[in-house]
């Protein structure tokens, strides 16, 4: 699966004669489509599948190593590329194909931004509840698996794809799924291309199964003085079985942050609840969460939070994919018991550093993002770093992912992880369906 | 050579519609599956395969062999010896399923896995269950209760059918609608592979990066793998539940009900529907006091928080009645919301009552063009004299037209699948699926083209390489026959009712 870096020029030939040139850029016009400091020949954005699957074609023509962009919001994610020649971009793949709200179910390309997404959802009262940034597209986050807070209530991205259209490697277009919410004709290949970060086939259009906005919303917040202290009582409220969207706690999140301007200690760590649904429900869940904080001292209960959407952006900001010299993002997984060992050693190691990693962990699916900041976090210290917490996370049973660190890091780690007994069924699936390598070579787990 | 003369001669045979005698197999091939399993758990006698040739269609093809394992290191080592004598191998649970998927088409070994029924753990504090592919589905969600948790795929024939069957055929059932089907529900899967080796797929961890094997092998009918351990994901109990029954005059007042309801806002539990003729049939066997006379009723649960609860079930009632309700029953618990769904989940067999046979279809619509596609399903049946009784998940226009007919009369079961296939064609017309959650197996291989193109359906093939299954785990299933192979006869996709079907 090596491959000689393309000829330059003969892939812009190629290039010219199955794309319009103004879909074509090149030279300075390619700043800001470089992953991991790697600049590529061409920058191609098609604007419809058949050129995606023309791209893909010369592509493979001319053995060019091929890396799928849409909003560019996560391109710091993964190992280095093995080569780069071609950035595919399908940001202008941005239509909505098919919505019928009273179906709960959507068409769209995959380059359509997700604020673009949720305004269209939002005129129906309705909204995919998937959290990522709002210029992010629907095709990154499907091809990242991302997601945030609200998959404690509404699951991961597998569980909101009905099919999607892929271009593969080759250049062939197939479909997968379809646009029904109860579908098992044959395998669901869906699931495949879902999380695999492009390295399969690019996902063009999908068909998502959609959810009506919550009649109602509140963002409440207790502040503990330790994180332990907070996932304590954050997995007490989680045992209530209350109706809660999102479930997390934060911290700390700085003197300028979301708690400092809601007049709460910013030094702390918040536990974070979203309760929706009706209004009885809501006030219903919002008295619990009081008790549960009693019960843990705090006396005066939790605070509602006026400015909600500012708390999550910050967790969201939090946990952003970043490529800098002075940052190391672990995003740990990990199952949910096993939060507080995670945390007392984190504690621990930061104590250790003179480091103070902001936080958030998600307490009901067992992943916590610690973001690191210092400077020269590419060198030896981070990468001291690094292999503590992965050690941490290992011996507790769980994974550790690098989101964010400096180029240099990651000429010494897998930032996946180690890969699992299954990853020769993924090298082989890997060989499958991109048997030359063309597609992100290198950036996947186990280095696919 | 013999193990492959005894291939070639499944192979042949299986173009038959009925199989009478076994073929002769090879004696060193019993003695290696006996020395895995002991003795009384490889059947090889023809008194003792008849039970393993046929599931809840009527489709049937004998097994040579059946092996009952009662561990994965077992079924390991069954699929190494079979795989060493070129045998294909088809697992099978509880034999409910409605397409075929167990069925030994050609023959070869059948693996049994109703011995494999321990729970193996259950995780109450993280909410998971690893169990073995042979628990019943009903009998999870009971050993569960005390902890206040449940596995929320429930089937109708929840009674009966397998965990591991759930897994094969990415089973559905009424509270699909708000919690998803089975594959929402796996977490991860022991499997065994072609050569014997033994892997986990996915786990109890969440989101770990890699390609997505799990929901690879979920409703993969058993052709890639075979599931010998799961791990589940569980739900709580809700807090509060209500059930409501609305009752109509028109089945399109029904399917507009349902249409208000979605567009609304409000996604309840479970909303099914049920027309006349299943009314009369279930109230004619089980007496839970359906109307007789209505058009269709839909049968709703709404269930959260108390609080939740009492608001949504009364906003639910009374967009039922703005839509023309003639009546709404209301059932907090006990024994009224027992009968409602007892009639519910028993209306299938019920229709034994309305004919000898009956075609039990499963197609999936988007759920606004209902009203449409039950009239055409309507007409479908004028065209063909067939009465047809409707019982469905509407919230997920999910359909389940039963063609109710007389396998006696001759040229009616071709005449029956006929009037499938149109029926199955309009749901493809309508923008839907051939089906829900019941699975292509061998009854709708020949239908794959309708939505998949040669290179969709080579994407398939290309997965079922990388798990190096190729026609040894449950030959047949799922894919086409090439064009003019003549290895999908008519006789085979004869599927109509066996005893114990349920939808």
């Amino acid at each position: 699966m090596t491959m000689p870096p393309a000829d330059a020029s003969s892939l812009l030939a190629s290039l010219a004669s199955s794309l319009p040139k103004r879909h074509v850029l090149t030279g300075e016009q390619a700043e800001g489509y470089e992953v991991d400091g790697l600049r590529p020949t061409a920058v191609a954005l098609p604007e419809s599948v058949d050129e995606v699957s023309a791209v893909m074609a010369a592509a493979r023509e001319q053995r060019a190593a091929v890396v799928p962009w849409g909003g560019g919001t996560a391109m710091a994610l993964g190992n280095l590329p093995r080569t780069y020649d071609l950035a595919l971009v399908t940001r202008s793949l941005s239509r909505v194909l098919e919505y019928e709200p009273a179906d709960l179910t959507l068409s769209v390309q995959a380059g359509i931004t997700m604020a673009a997404l949720a305004d269209e959802l939002k005129r129906h009262g309705q909204f995919l509840p998937l959290d990522a940034p709002d210029e992010a597209t629907l095709g990154g986050v499907l091809a990242t698996g991302a997601f945030g807070p609200r998959r404690h209530a509404y699951g991961p991205v597998r569980d909101w794809v009905l099919g999607v259209r892929v271009v593969h490697a080759d250049g062939r277009v197939t479909k997968a799924g379809g646009r029904v919410v109860k579908n098992v004709a044959g395998y669901d290949m869906t699931k495949l291309y879902l999380g695999s970060l492009g390295t399969l086939g690019i996902i063009v259009e999908a068909s998502l199964k959609v959810t009506p906005l919550p009649t109602m919303e509140e963002t409440w917040a207790a502040v503990c003085p330790s994180s332990v202290e907070a996932i304590r009582l954050a997995l007490d409220a989680d045992a209530r079985g209350l109706r809660l969207s999102a479930l997390t706690v934060a911290g700390p999140l700085g003197p300028d942050g979301p708690l400092a301007t809601a007049g709460l200690d910013h030094r702390g760590y918040a536990v974070l609840a979203q309760a929706v649904g009706t209004r009885a429900a809501v006030e219903r869940s919002l008295r619990d969460l009081d008790a549960v904080a009693a019960d843990h001292g705090l006396t005066g209960g939790g605070a509602r939070l006026s400015d909600a959407d500012q708390v999550w952006g910050a967790l969201r900001a939090l946990a952003r994919p970043a490529l800098s010299d002075n940052v190391l993002l672990v995003r740990a997984l990990l199952s949910p018991r096993r939060l507080l060992p995670w945390l007392e050693r984190t504690a621990a190691l930061a104590a250790k550093t003179g480091l103070a990693p902001a936080l958030a962990a998600h307490v009901g699916t067992g992943c916590v993002f610690t973001r690191w900041q210092s400077p020269g976090l590419g060198g030896e210290r981070g990468r001291g770093l690094l292999t503590a917490l992965s050690e941490s996370a290992v011996t507790l049973g769980g994974a550790a992912i690098v989101d964010g660190c400096a180029v240099e890091l990651k000429h010494h780690v897998d930032v996946w992880g180690r890969p699992r007994a299954d990853f020769a069924l993924m090298r082989r699936l890997k060989e499958q369906f991109d048997p030359h390598g063309t597609l992100n070579p290198g950036r996947f787990l186990g280095r696919l | 050579m013999a193990a492959r003369q005894t291939v070639e001669h499944a192979a042949n045979r299986a173009g038959a519609a009925t199989m009478t005698a076994a073929a002769p197999l090879d004696k060193h091939l019993l003695r290696e599956l006996m020395s895995i399993v002991g003795r009384d758990y490889v059947l090889h006698e023809p008194t003792d395969l008849m039970v393993f040739e046929y599931d809840a269609t009527i489709g049937r093809s004998m097994p040579q062999v059946v092996v009952l394992p009662s561990t994965a290191e077992q079924v390991s080592e069954v699929v190494k010896v079979a795989h060493r004598y070129g045998l294909p191998v088809t697992p099978r649970g509880a034999g409910t399923g409605l397409s075929g998927g167990a069925i030994p088409e050609m023959g070869g070994l059948v693996l049994a896995l109703a011995r494999m029924k321990r729970i193996l753990e259950v995780d109450h504090q993280e909410g998971v269950a690893l169990v073995e592919p042979g628990v019943v589905n009903l009998d999870l969600s009971r050993a569960l209760q005390p902890y206040g948790l449940y596995f929320a795929p429930d089937p109708a024939s929840q009674r009966a059918c397998t965990v591991g069957g759930n897994v094969a055929e990415n089973a559905g059932g009424p509270h699909c609608l708000a919690y998803g089907v089975t594959t929402n529900h796996v977490l991860g899967l022991e499997l065994v592979l072609a050569d014997g080796e033994m892997v986990w797929v996915g786990g109890r961890i969440r989101d770990l990066p890699g390609y997505d094997l799990t929901g690879a092998v979920v409703g993969s009918e058993g052709t890639l793998a075979i599931v010998t351990k799961i791990l589940v994901r569980l739900l709580r109990l809700p807090e509060a539940v209500r059930t409501l029954l609305a009752v109509f005059d028109e089945m399109d007042q029904a399917s507009n009900a349902v249409s208000a309801i979605i567009g609304k806002g409000f996604v309840p539990a479970a909303l099914e529907m049920m027309d006349q003729e299943v009314m009369q049939a279930v109230e004619a066997s089980l007496h839970v006091g359906f109307p007789m006379d209505a058009g269709a009723v839909l049968l709703i649960e709404v269930e959260g928080l108390r609080e939740a609860v009492a608001e949504e079930g009364e906003a639910v009632e009374q967009i039922c009645r703005a839509q023309g309700a003639r009546e709404v029953r209301v059932a907090e618990d006990g024994p009224e919301r027992d009968r409602l769904w007892a009639g519910r989940k028993g209306a299938i067999g019920a229709l034994g009552q309305l004919a000898p046979n009956y075609y039990v279809l499963d197609g999936t619509v988007p759920r606004t063009r209902l009203p449409e596609v039950l009239r055409q399903v309507g007409e479908v049946g004028k065209k063909y004299g067939f009465r047809i009784a409707n019982v469905f998940h509407a919230g997920d226009g999910n359909l389940h037209p039963n063609i109710l007919f007389d396998a006696r009369q001759p040229g009616e079961i071709e005449r029956a699948l006929e009037a499938g296939g149109e029926i199955m064609r309009i749901c493809v017309d309508a923008g839907g699926t051939i089906t829900g959650e019941h699975g292509i197996g061998t009854e709708k291989r020949k239908f794959m083209h309708w939505l998949f193109s040669d290179d969709d359906l080579e994407a398939m093939r290309r997965l079922k390489t990388v798990f190096g299954a190729g026609d040894f785990f449950n030959p047949g299933k799922i894919f086409p026959a090439a064009e003019g192979s003549g290895g999908v006869t008519q006789e085979h996709v004869t599927r109509g009712m066996g005893a114990g079907a349920d939808v």
